[in-house]
Protein backbone atom coordinates (compact mmCIF):
# COMPACT_ATOMS: atom_id res chain seq x y z
CA UNK A 1 0.00 0.00 0.00
CA UNK A 2 1.18 3.30 -0.83
CA UNK A 3 -1.54 5.69 0.70
CA UNK A 4 -0.92 6.85 4.39
CA UNK A 5 -3.26 3.63 5.24
CA UNK A 6 0.60 2.42 6.61
CA UNK A 7 0.25 5.20 9.45
CA UNK A 8 -1.06 4.94 12.54
CA UNK A 9 -3.41 1.55 13.78
CA UNK A 10 -4.53 0.46 10.25
CA UNK A 11 -7.23 -2.44 10.08
CA UNK A 12 -8.88 -3.54 6.56
CA UNK A 13 -10.87 -5.81 5.27
CA UNK A 14 -12.84 -6.79 2.67
CA UNK A 15 -16.89 -6.53 2.62
CA UNK A 16 -19.42 -9.22 0.30
CA UNK A 17 -21.06 -6.12 -0.78
CA UNK A 18 -20.51 -3.50 -3.69
CA UNK A 19 -19.32 0.12 -2.49
CA UNK A 20 -21.84 2.44 -2.50
CA UNK A 21 -23.62 -0.11 -0.24
CA UNK A 22 -20.84 0.23 2.25
CA UNK A 23 -20.76 3.84 1.96
CA UNK A 24 -24.68 4.03 2.79
CA UNK A 25 -24.44 1.34 6.08
CA UNK A 26 -21.25 3.78 6.64
CA UNK A 27 -22.97 7.22 6.21
CA UNK A 28 -26.65 6.60 6.69
CA UNK A 29 -27.46 7.32 10.52
CA UNK A 30 -29.94 4.61 10.57
CA UNK A 31 -27.50 1.98 9.34
CA UNK A 32 -24.55 3.49 11.77
CA UNK A 33 -26.75 2.92 14.81
CA UNK A 34 -26.95 -1.07 14.17
CA UNK A 35 -23.32 -2.13 13.29
CA UNK A 36 -21.06 0.90 14.97
CA UNK A 37 -18.72 -0.57 17.82
CA UNK A 38 -18.57 -3.84 19.88
CA UNK A 39 -21.49 -6.23 20.32
CA UNK A 40 -23.30 -5.57 23.62
CA UNK A 41 -23.29 -2.25 23.21
CA UNK A 42 -26.16 -0.39 22.02
CA UNK A 43 -25.53 2.99 20.17
CA UNK A 44 -27.22 6.06 19.08
CA UNK A 45 -26.72 8.18 16.60
CA UNK A 46 -27.16 11.60 17.49
CA UNK A 47 -25.94 13.40 14.84
CA UNK A 48 -24.31 12.61 11.70
CA UNK A 49 -23.63 15.95 9.45
CA UNK A 50 -21.68 14.64 6.48
CA UNK A 51 -19.97 17.12 5.37
CA UNK A 52 -17.05 19.04 5.65
CA UNK A 53 -17.04 21.08 8.56
CA UNK A 54 -19.96 18.94 9.82
CA UNK A 55 -20.30 16.94 13.19
CA UNK A 56 -21.05 13.57 13.88
CA UNK A 57 -21.50 11.89 17.44
CA UNK A 58 -22.36 8.41 18.59
CA UNK A 59 -23.25 7.44 21.90
CA UNK A 60 -22.55 3.29 23.06
CA UNK A 61 -24.59 2.45 25.65
CA UNK A 62 -23.28 -0.47 28.07
CA UNK A 63 -25.33 -2.99 29.96
CA UNK A 64 -24.99 -1.14 32.79
CA UNK A 65 -26.37 2.05 31.16
CA UNK A 66 -23.36 3.68 30.88
CA UNK A 67 -23.14 5.91 28.27
CA UNK A 68 -19.48 6.55 25.87
CA UNK A 69 -19.50 9.68 23.63
CA UNK A 70 -17.89 9.66 20.55
CA UNK A 71 -17.70 12.65 18.54
CA UNK A 72 -15.99 14.86 16.17
CA UNK A 73 -16.12 16.95 12.76
CA UNK A 74 -15.42 15.96 9.54
CA UNK A 75 -12.40 17.78 7.59
CA UNK A 76 -12.87 15.25 4.11
CA UNK A 77 -15.75 13.33 2.04
CA UNK A 78 -14.97 12.18 -1.11
CA UNK A 79 -18.12 9.93 -1.94
CA UNK A 80 -17.90 6.87 -2.15
CA UNK A 81 -14.18 6.86 -1.54
CA UNK A 82 -12.99 8.62 1.13
CA UNK A 83 -13.96 10.28 5.03
CA UNK A 84 -11.16 11.74 7.03
CA UNK A 85 -12.51 13.31 10.75
CA UNK A 86 -11.34 13.96 13.95
CA UNK A 87 -12.83 11.25 16.43
CA UNK A 88 -12.62 11.88 20.44
CA UNK A 89 -13.58 8.39 22.57
CA UNK A 90 -15.18 9.51 26.26
CA UNK A 91 -14.47 7.56 28.62
CA UNK A 92 -15.72 9.20 31.92
CA UNK A 93 -14.81 12.56 33.14
CA UNK A 94 -11.26 13.65 32.23
CA UNK A 95 -10.63 10.10 30.13
CA UNK A 96 -11.02 11.44 26.47
CA UNK A 97 -8.98 9.99 24.20
CA UNK A 98 -8.67 11.68 20.63
CA UNK A 99 -7.50 10.80 17.38
CA UNK A 100 -7.68 11.26 13.50
CA UNK A 101 -9.82 8.34 11.55
CA UNK A 102 -8.95 7.79 7.89
CA UNK A 103 -11.75 5.87 5.84
CA UNK A 104 -11.04 4.48 2.32
CA UNK A 105 -13.48 2.27 0.32
CA UNK A 106 -11.70 0.82 -2.34
CA UNK A 107 -14.07 -0.54 -5.42
CA UNK A 108 -13.59 -4.40 -6.02
CA UNK A 109 -16.55 -4.58 -8.25
CA UNK A 110 -18.80 -7.21 -5.99
CA UNK A 111 -16.50 -6.51 -3.20
CA UNK A 112 -15.34 -3.46 -1.27
CA UNK A 113 -11.79 -3.22 0.66
CA UNK A 114 -12.64 -0.78 3.45
CA UNK A 115 -9.53 0.05 4.89
CA UNK A 116 -9.40 2.73 8.49
CA UNK A 117 -6.62 4.60 9.83
CA UNK A 118 -6.61 5.43 13.82
CA UNK A 119 -4.12 8.00 14.69
CA UNK A 120 -4.08 9.38 17.76
CA UNK A 121 -3.58 13.07 18.28
CA UNK A 122 -4.04 16.24 19.65
CA UNK A 123 -4.53 17.57 15.72
CA UNK A 124 -8.03 18.81 14.91
CA UNK A 125 -7.78 21.35 12.44
CA UNK A 126 -7.27 19.85 9.40
CA UNK A 127 -4.29 21.37 8.64
CA UNK A 128 -3.06 19.45 11.45
CA UNK A 129 -4.36 16.44 10.40
CA UNK A 130 -2.65 16.78 6.91
CA UNK A 131 1.06 17.90 8.50
CA UNK A 132 -0.07 14.54 11.18
CA UNK A 133 -0.97 11.91 8.16
CA UNK A 134 2.01 13.28 6.37
CA UNK A 135 4.96 13.40 9.17
CA UNK A 136 4.29 9.72 10.75
CA UNK A 137 6.01 6.75 8.83
CA UNK A 138 5.97 3.47 11.34
CA UNK A 139 3.34 0.81 11.23
CA UNK A 140 2.17 0.45 14.78
CA UNK A 141 0.36 -2.78 14.07
CA UNK A 142 3.44 -4.62 13.38
CA UNK A 143 5.20 -2.43 16.28
CA UNK A 144 2.40 -4.34 18.72
CA UNK A 145 3.96 -6.92 17.77
CA UNK A 146 7.36 -5.53 18.22
CA UNK A 147 6.86 -4.45 21.90
CA UNK A 148 6.94 -7.93 23.27
CA UNK A 149 10.25 -8.07 22.03
CA UNK A 150 11.64 -4.53 23.87
CA UNK A 151 9.95 -5.72 27.15
CA UNK A 152 11.15 -9.24 27.02
CA UNK B 1 -2.63 7.41 29.21
CA UNK B 2 -3.56 10.88 28.43
CA UNK B 3 -3.59 12.32 25.02
CA UNK B 4 -1.12 14.66 25.15
CA UNK B 5 1.41 12.41 26.71
CA UNK B 6 0.42 9.09 23.96
CA UNK B 7 0.53 11.88 21.39
CA UNK B 8 4.52 12.48 22.32
CA UNK B 9 5.09 8.53 22.36
CA UNK B 10 4.15 7.83 19.12
CA UNK B 11 6.06 10.90 17.85
CA UNK B 12 8.92 9.06 19.57
CA UNK B 13 8.43 6.28 18.13
CA UNK B 14 7.56 7.32 14.36
CA UNK B 15 11.85 7.47 14.55
CA UNK B 16 13.60 4.67 13.33
CA UNK B 17 16.80 5.72 15.04
CA UNK B 18 14.96 6.14 18.19
CA UNK B 19 13.34 2.74 17.89
CA UNK B 20 16.58 1.31 17.55
CA UNK B 21 17.53 3.12 20.31
CA UNK B 22 14.90 1.49 22.14
CA UNK B 23 16.01 -2.17 21.08
CA UNK B 24 19.13 -1.64 22.01
CA UNK B 25 18.34 -0.49 26.09
CA UNK B 26 16.07 -3.52 25.69
CA UNK B 27 19.52 -5.43 26.51
CA UNK B 28 19.94 -3.53 29.25
CA UNK B 29 21.15 0.50 30.13
CA UNK B 30 23.84 2.19 27.96
CA UNK B 31 25.58 5.83 27.87
CA UNK B 32 25.46 8.41 25.44
CA UNK B 33 28.56 7.41 23.85
CA UNK B 34 27.68 3.63 24.66
CA UNK B 35 24.70 4.22 22.14
CA UNK B 36 26.61 6.68 19.64
CA UNK B 37 29.46 3.81 18.52
CA UNK B 38 26.86 1.20 16.90
CA UNK B 39 24.83 3.97 15.23
CA UNK B 40 27.47 5.83 14.01
CA UNK B 41 26.07 9.03 14.99
CA UNK B 42 27.48 11.87 16.77
CA UNK B 43 26.51 12.02 20.72
CA UNK B 44 24.97 15.49 20.06
CA UNK B 45 22.55 13.42 17.71
CA UNK B 46 21.65 10.63 19.99
CA UNK B 47 21.16 12.64 23.01
CA UNK B 48 18.89 14.49 20.39
CA UNK B 49 16.75 11.51 20.51
CA UNK B 50 17.35 10.87 24.15
CA UNK B 51 15.92 14.02 25.13
CA UNK B 52 12.44 13.17 22.47
CA UNK B 53 12.24 9.65 24.23
CA UNK B 54 12.72 11.09 27.91
CA UNK B 55 9.66 13.71 27.47
CA UNK B 56 7.82 11.34 26.35
CA UNK B 57 8.46 9.03 28.89
CA UNK B 58 9.98 5.82 27.45
CA UNK B 59 13.17 6.45 28.46
CA UNK B 60 14.72 7.55 31.93
CA UNK B 61 18.75 8.55 32.53
CA UNK B 62 20.58 7.94 35.58
CA UNK B 63 21.67 10.13 37.80
CA UNK B 64 25.41 9.46 36.97
CA UNK B 65 26.81 12.66 36.13
CA UNK B 66 29.43 11.61 33.95
CA UNK B 67 27.54 9.12 32.15
CA UNK B 68 23.75 9.32 32.43
CA UNK B 69 22.92 5.90 31.55
CA UNK B 70 20.07 5.41 29.99
CA UNK B 71 17.41 2.83 30.31
CA UNK B 72 14.08 1.65 28.80
CA UNK B 73 10.96 2.51 30.42
CA UNK B 74 8.82 -0.40 29.42
CA UNK B 75 5.64 0.36 31.09
CA UNK B 76 5.25 3.49 28.70
CA UNK B 77 6.09 1.07 25.45
CA UNK B 78 3.36 -1.36 27.69
CA UNK B 79 0.71 1.42 27.38
CA UNK B 80 1.04 1.92 24.00
CA UNK B 81 0.84 -1.17 23.11
CA UNK B 82 -2.56 -1.85 25.27
CA UNK B 83 -4.29 1.45 23.76
CA UNK B 84 -3.28 -0.01 20.25
CA UNK B 85 -4.60 -3.49 21.07
CA UNK B 86 -7.62 -1.49 22.48
CA UNK B 87 -8.48 0.13 19.64
CA UNK B 88 -7.95 -2.21 17.14
CA UNK B 89 -10.38 -4.74 19.05
CA UNK B 90 -12.43 -2.29 18.99
CA UNK B 91 -12.48 -1.42 15.00
CA UNK B 92 -12.32 -4.89 14.25
CA UNK B 93 -15.41 -6.09 15.94
CA UNK B 94 -17.53 -3.04 14.36
CA UNK B 95 -16.33 -4.29 11.17
CA UNK B 96 -17.20 -7.69 11.76
CA UNK B 97 -20.66 -6.32 12.92
CA UNK B 98 -20.87 -4.11 9.80
CA UNK B 99 -20.45 -7.29 7.31
CA UNK B 100 -22.80 -8.99 8.89
CA UNK B 101 -25.30 -6.30 8.61
CA UNK B 102 -24.23 -5.69 4.97
CA UNK B 103 -25.32 -9.38 4.57
CA UNK B 104 -29.01 -8.33 6.02
CA UNK B 105 -29.11 -5.54 3.86
CA UNK B 106 -28.07 -7.09 0.15
CA UNK B 107 -30.45 -9.92 1.25
CA UNK B 108 -33.20 -6.88 1.98
CA UNK B 109 -32.64 -5.00 -1.29
CA UNK B 110 -32.65 -8.34 -3.46
CA UNK B 111 -36.17 -8.50 -1.59
CA UNK B 112 -37.33 -5.34 -2.72
CA UNK B 113 -35.87 -6.03 -6.67
CA UNK B 114 -38.03 -9.08 -6.65
CA UNK B 115 -41.41 -7.16 -5.51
Amino acid sequence: MTQDSSNGIVIERVFDAPRDLVWQAWTDPAHAAKWWGPGGLKTRVDELDLRVGGAWRYVMTGPDGAEYPQHGVFSEIAPPERIVTSAAFEYGPGMTQMAVMTYAFEDLGAQTKLIMTHTPSEAFDEQMIAGVTAGWNANWDSFVDYVPTLVG
Amino acid sequence: MATELLDLTFAALADPTRRAILARLASGEASVKELAEPFAMSQPAISKHLRVLERAGLISRGRDAQRRPARLEAQSLAAVADYIESYRAFWEEGFVRLAAYLQELKKETSHDAGQ
